[in-house]
């Protein structure tokens, strides 16, 4: 499953207690996710070895004609083009996001194959975190708005992850609002009940059970 | 992007039919444009074949003759001088079209770009666009081709009478330009499958669903690739090889020549490495659409799917090491006649495997005979009949005997023509309902079989016979000697022909009138790939979300 969850949680910042972008703390969470793709690196050698090995039976019969000069352009170049369409492939699968989430701030970065990265950042307080079961350019459609802009994320995940992704968000934003608060730093006008009525339009919502246990001890 | 799509219902939105035909890249549309080309093609070719067999009907010329070439027989008191160039035109394009613009765009071309990311769950081919510019490239290769046969060639004609393996110093010294066309078309069909073949490699390299590995993938998109690879690692070297040729022609290189210390049996050489594979080529799609039909209509799930597949690879590998036993006569050393002799009878080890592993998914099966089951029945015959006289000819001192004789013309069209032709029908008779929504009529399907079937039996049968006999392919005329046979094959022949102009029909009725199918899989429980996961016909964009392995993984029972 291409996502990748790293959890901080269990080294949480001595000096203030919570993960406040402003006091330069690490990330309480950080998530990549990337599409699916098929070919690991050992294939590609694999594959690229074989072909240059079957393309050297005719070539080598070929040793000591003129012929030889004339096979040649065009055997290496299918072996150059398909080296350069297997990478260049691999390269527009190489689109992957990262998301991170402080107490007091909430940034995605997408990486883009072939044009510069873009950013979002917003503070998770006002962050809008949206599911589009239906009507979306893909079914459970996970977009965030905050800072006037609204985003997507995870548009090439499957409908499961992009649920599970959806659920995942709305508690860690809450649980690190309210970890903020606790520490008296809080930079928004959010508090516990806030926290709480947050994690019960949540399960109003019926978003996907939460499966990892560890969100749940967080949340104790 | 990052930025949120807006909930938008424009998102598939109609496309004009020029957008949507000619401007395509989506796999399903490039795959249907695909079929329908090779049909047309295909049409030109084999109503060539049909004038040949009217020439051959009887003993002396009635038909090419050189004062113009006539649909009705010369009389007793009627002027008609054989015309050898006419004929050899006619077989030069007949072999040209088949091999290189009407089999492999059908079943590589057709059939794997539309159902092989769908047995993978591929959302489309890795480059859409390189796709279209393949089907593009093949369209103008055809018309090259065609172009070639009515452009000024040799002996003062038109088009080029020299074999589709242009042999030089025959294609080298052929005057005109047809022979300068036909190498472009060439050109351009290779460039085109080359491009089509990375496209394929890449899609089922890097576009398998989660938790398809390698040998969990569906036989035909396995057959899909070894096909792609074996065009990638031969078709450069045919390209080289033409090219070559063409500077012989035009710009006064001799690396044919020997006046000028080159090598015309080099050029056989370098043919064969390409040719050998490329018959793989044209018959290993075949393989992948037999075994699901096969497997389909037992209600079994295929046997030995991991030795099939070693089969596969096995067939496209040995393909490589094979060439010369096409070259017996040239005078190759006993030592090389023997090395080429052994490994050619070696493919007949994974050939058997696959031989025996369908008539293995059929033992204890519910075997049913629609239409698709049929041809597959047809396939297994007629390939299992070529193949052993392959093995027949592959002897290097036997082939003394038959070299270039009708045996040979029998043997390559039993596994080539009709294999590979009959794998496209039951694909397509298979698959048809899934691609347009609509049924053939069961005995419209069963009807053009037994006519196929029969026709092509009683075309190609005879002609061991022939070969027997002695007679030699590639001539206009024959001893009165050979009539008896001769006669009997042509019949065949239009019997074929006119089961094709039959199918043309069905396929008209079907698409147009043909009952509607609703269900996803039409076939039942044997139908277990993705495409039968979807709804009919497939939606314009499938797979969008990948789908899991619930789906397309069944195990080894159903």
């Amino acid at each position: 499953m291409p996502l990748k969850w790293e959890y901080q949680s269990d080294q949480a910042p001595v000096s203030s207690g919570a993960f406040s972008f402003a006091d330069n703390d690490p990330p309480a969470m950080c998530l990549t996710i990337w599409p699916h793709n098929s070919l690991p690196n050992i294939g590609f050698v694999w594959f690229i070895g074989l072909t240059f090995a079957m393309f050297m039976v005719p070539l080598l019969s070929l040793l000591g004609t003129s012929a030889l000069w004339g096979m040649l352009p065009f055997v290496l170049g299918t072996l150059v083009l398909v080296w350069y369409f297997l990478r260049r492939n691999r390269a527009d699968a190489s689109l992957h996001e990262v998301l991170k989430l402080w107490g007091d701030r909430v940034e995605i970065t997408r990486h883009n194959p072939r044009k510069p990265d873009q950013h979002w950042h917003a503070n998770p307080h006002w962050a809008e975190i949206r599911l589009l079961p239906e009507g979306g350019p893909v079914e459970n459609y996970v977009t965030l708005r905050g800072n006037d802009r609204t985003v997507e994320i995870g548009a090439f995940l499957s409908p499961e992850e992009r649920l599970e992704l959806y659920g995942v968000l709305w508690v860690w934003v809450g649980y690190l609002e309210w970890r903020l608060c606790r520490c008296g730093c809080c930079q928004t006008n959010a508090n516990s009940s806030q926290f709480s009525s947050k994690l019960n339009r949540l399960s109003r919502a019926e978003v996907a059970p939460l499966s990892k246990s560890d969100d749940a001890a967080a949340l104790k | 992007m990052a930025d949120a799509a807006a909930p938008a219902h424009d998102h598939y939105q109609k496309r004009s039919f020029f957008t949507r035909w000619f401007m395509s890249t989506n796999h399903k549309d490039i795959g249907i444009l695909y079929i329908f080309t090779a049909a047309f093609v295909g049409f030109i070719s084999i109503s060539f074949t049909v004038y040949m067999r009217m020439e051959l009907m009887e003993p002396g010329v009635q038909y090419m003759c050189l004062e113009g070439a006539r649909i009705f027989a010369a009389g007793i008191g009627e002027e008609c001088t054989p015309n050898g160039h006419l004929w050899n035109v006619m077989i030069t394009y007949h072999g040209v079209l088949m091999m290189f613009f009407v089999v492999i765009p059908a079943l590589f071309g057709g059939f794997g770009n539309y159902f092989m990311p769908l047995h993978i769950g591929a959302p489309d081919m890795a480059f859409p666009r390189m796709n279209n510019l393949s089907y593009w490239m093949y369209v103008a290769g055809t018309t090259m081709g065609v172009a070639s046969l009515l452009a000024p060639g040799g002996n003062d004609q038109l088009g080029s009478g020299v074999g589709w393996v242009l042999y030089p110093p025959l294609s080298t010294t052929e005057g005109g330009l047809s022979m300068d066309l036909a190498i472009f078309a060439v050109h351009l069909s290779g460039a085109s499958s080359i491009l089509g073949a990375i496209n394929m490699i890449t899609t089922f390299l890097n576009m398998r669903a989660p938790g398809m590995t390698l040998f969990k993938v569906p036989l035909f998109a396995w057959s899909i690739f070894v096909t792609a690879w074996l065009i990638l690692l031969s078709l450069p070297v045919l390209a080289g090889a033409i090219t070559m040729l063409l500077t012989d022609r035009n710009f006064g290189t001799t690396f044919f020549d020997p006046a000028g210390g080159g090598d015309p049996i080099l050029y056989q050489h370098i043919l064969w490495f390409f040719g050998h594979p490329e018959v793989y080529i044209i018959i290993m799609p075949g393989f992948g659409i037999i075994s699901h039909v096969i497997a389909t209509f037992s209600k079994k799930p295929l046997f030995g799917y991991l030795p099939m597949v070693w089969a596969l690879i096995a067939i496209g590998g040995l393909g490589f090491v094979v060439w010369a036993h096409h070259m017996y006569t040239v005078g190759l050393s006993l030592s090389q006649q023997s090395y080429f002799m052994l490994a050619t009878m070696v493919i007949a080890v994974p050939t058997g495997v696959k031989v025996f592993s369908w008539i293995a998914t059929m033992w204890g099966g519910s075997v049913e005979f629609k239409t698709p089951m049929l041809w597959a029945m047809g396939f297994l015959f007629l390939f299992t009949v070529g193949g052993v006289t392959g093995i027949v000819l592959a002897q290097a001192g036997i082939d003394r005997a038959y070299h270039d004789t009708y045996y040979v013309v029998a043997h390559f069209h039993y596994v080539m023509s009709l294999g590979a032709i009959f794998c496209i029908f039951a694909g397509i008779y298979y698959w048809i309902g899934k691609m347009s929504g609509r049924q053939y009529p069961e005995w419209a399907g069963k009807l053009h079989f037994w006519a196929m079937f029969i026709g092509a039996n009683l075309t190609f049968f005879p002609q061991h016979f022939l070969g027997r006999q002695g007679m030699p392919r590639r001539y206009i005329d024959y001893p009165e000697a050979f009539a008896y046979w001769n006669y009997i094959s042509s019949w065949g022949a239009f019997l074929s022909f006119a089961s094709f102009l039959f199918f043309f029909g069905v396929m008209f009725y079907t698409l147009r009138y043909g009952k509607r199918i609703t269900e996803d899989n039409y076939w039942g429980v044997g139908a277990d790939t993705l495409e039968w996961t979807l709804p009919t016909p497939p939606p314009e964009h499938t797979f969008e979300i990948l789908p899991e392995q619930k789906d397309w993984d069944h195990g080894t029972s159903h």
